[in-house]
């Protein structure tokens, strides 16, 4: 009854934000049945075609790197995460902190109160990326509903990972460093990257790094599609992992964690 | 007589303060005013009570139980007002109703709108758009709506016009006349708790300097109007403080009839609480100054 009345609290501070991703689900419905038509019969398929004459690459690699309406679906998830960290800086901009920890409620229901908003948000987020799915396979045989819902699943998981530590690593330094705590991991995975690709290729000749390209998006994308379920695992881990450790950040922190 | 919360020997260091084993308790069915200026550690103690902070060191009973044992049972009879609203500004008093009666077991949604009703608060805008008169007086509903025993407020009045000011005290008051009402209420203005509390602590620089029956503080201390030379006669024992002033010397003294007989000469008036309060910092200013620690000044202590 208790985490109710905090989840009905993150409800009232997420209801804008419902609309906009309302919004952003229609958009990116549209977009993506513009792009699966386009790849099908229009410009897209042009350019695509164009491309691969162009850069010398195999016309089927080329032909699924430009079939953006998949990677669309995860721009629905993605968006979840920035507004469950909205509840933290509403909690900050009202002081709340002071007002929670004199109500009659302990740090684990405060906390599960938390995860819970985060996990019917996802909830809220899957359907939106599965009635996108559906839209855009309904419009080309290209994107099947199955692939489309990997992807979602693929990114949902990824972005629960994601969320999980941020959540974290705000009850421990502060609400204050969200925007900070956000950007970090991002900013650490394309330097890694960056760093990576760059002392890679740099003795590489022209055949291998075409070579490269070819084999490197096949590989990565045959890795996520086919371990959907093992990310989908790792989340539910790291949630359970993050959540025990919030708990005790919060116990130990009280107020401050709220700040 | 039932003592509702008692602090012993309660400590918490910041680095740059400290409160320093601070011995407090309030009796039950009473209005304590708990005084001190800014930054003496009102706010702190409050914080400890409701376990927003660890404490260090000590002990705190509230209705006879550590808090820190059942934090959740008692925070059901505990109803909270901070300085500052916490709550959200694009919530509306019928949200905040329907987010602690999911909260609260005794939430009554009827008692709040019925106070909503009688501070003229309108149940569907914004408390972003609240007044801060309007904004206290919606913790004050939001407190008293779940059937809470002891009221803790900090700072409650401050800020507020005078008209405003006296319809809140007139609620307290309303609200002890219930034999298990109790209410510890912190504040600077010395005057709302000359008018309704029954017993005050003073805290200096995170430490009680005085603490008991408000009537009996205000009949004991008195203050002396003394010329220079009549200064020099007068036992430092019996001095609080003092303080210059442009025809005299003000000296506040703890045994206001005693001194009466001690000092025939000298014009003894009754004092007040902002009087008590200002020459007791000051006795903690005076003393540093003199190079003295003020730790080797006892705590007075009125005891019923």
């Amino acid at each position: 009854m208790i985490m109710k009345g905090l989840l009905i609290k993150d409800y009232y501070c997420l209801k804008k934000s419902l609309k906009s991703f309302l919004a952003l689900t229609i958009g990116v419905i549209l977009i993506g049945i513009m792009f699966a038509i386009s790849m099908e019969h229009g410009n897209m398929k042009i350019a695509a075609a164009g491309t691969a004459v162009e850069a010398g690459v195999d016309e089927a690699t080329v032909f699924d790197m430009f079939r953006v309406a998949v990677w669309l679906v995860i721009i629905i998830p993605m968006a979840f995460v920035g507004n469950v960290v909205d509840c933290f800086k509403a909690d900050m901009r009202a002081d709340f902190g002071k007002q929670l920890f004199s109500l009659p409620v302990d740090s684990k229901q405060i906390v599960a109160a938390r995860y819970l908003t985060c996990i019917i948000y996802a909830l809220v987020s899957f359907v939106g990326a599965t009635i996108t799915a559906i839209c855009i396979s309904s419009a080309s045989e290209q994107y099947p509903f199955s692939e489309l819902m990997s992807v979602a699943i693929l990114f949902g998981s990824i972005m629960m990972i994601y969320l999980c530590f941020v959540m974290c690593l705000i009850y421990l330094i502060g609400v204050k460093y969200a925007d900070y705590i956000q950007s970090a991991p991002l900013l650490i995975v394309m330097i890694i990257a960056m760093v990576f690709s760059n002392v890679k290729m740099m003795n590489m000749s022209e055949a291998e790094l075409d070579s490269l390209v070819e084999n490197m998006w096949g590989t990565v994308k045959g890795f996520m599609t086919q371990n959907v379920g093992v990310f989908m695992l790792v989340a539910v881990v790291i949630l359970v992992i993050t959540y025990f450790a919030s708990v005790q950040i919060v116990e130990k922190r009280r107020g401050k964690a709220i700040c | 007589m039932d003592k509702v919360l008692e602090l012993k020997n309660v400590t918490k260091d910041y680095g740059d303060f400290k409160l320093d084993n601070v011995n407090l308790s309030v009796t039950k069915g009473a209005i304590c005013g708990f005084i001190g200026q800014n930054g003496a550690g009102k706010t702190t103690t409050i914080s400890l009570i409701l376990d927003i902070i660890k404490r260090d060191a000590g002990d705190i009973q509230v209705f006879g139980e550590d808090i820190l044992e059942n934090p959740t049972a008692i925070k059901e009879r505990i109803g909270v007002v901070f300085d500052e609203m916490g709550f959200h500004d694009f919530m509306t008093a019928t949200q905040i109703s329907k987010m602690m009666a999911n909260i609260y077991k005794n939430w009554d949604e009827e008692v709040f709108f019925d106070y909503l009703e009688k501070f003229s608060l309108p149940r569907k805008k914004r408390c972003g758009a609240f007044s801060r008169g309007m904004r206290m007086k919606l913790q004050i509903a939001v407190a008293m709506s779940h059937g809470a025993e002891l009221l803790i407020m900090d700072e409650p009045t401050s800020g507020l016009d005078p008209i405003v000011r006296n319809e809140i005290l007139q609620i307290f008051q309303e609200f002890v006349m219930e034999e298990n009402h109790t209410i510890l209420l912190s504040s600077h203005i010395t005057t709302d708790l000359e008018r309704i509390a029954d017993e005050v602590v003073f805290i200096n620089k995170g430490k009680i300097v005085l603490a008991g029956n408000k009537d009996e503080i205000l009949e004991t201390h008195g203050l002396m109007k003394c010329k220079k030379n009549d200064l020099t006669g007068i036992d430092e024992k019996d001095i609080i403080s003092t303080r210059p002033s442009a025809f005299c010397t003000e000296v506040l003294v703890a045994d206001r009839q005693a001194c009466a007989k001690k000092y025939p000469k000298v014009t003894m008036e009754q004092t007040t609480l902002e009087d008590i309060m200002i020459f007791y910092v000051n006795r903690g200013s005076q003393v540093s100054a003199n190079g003295e620690s003020s730790d080797t000044k006892e705590t007075s202590t009125l005891e019923d």
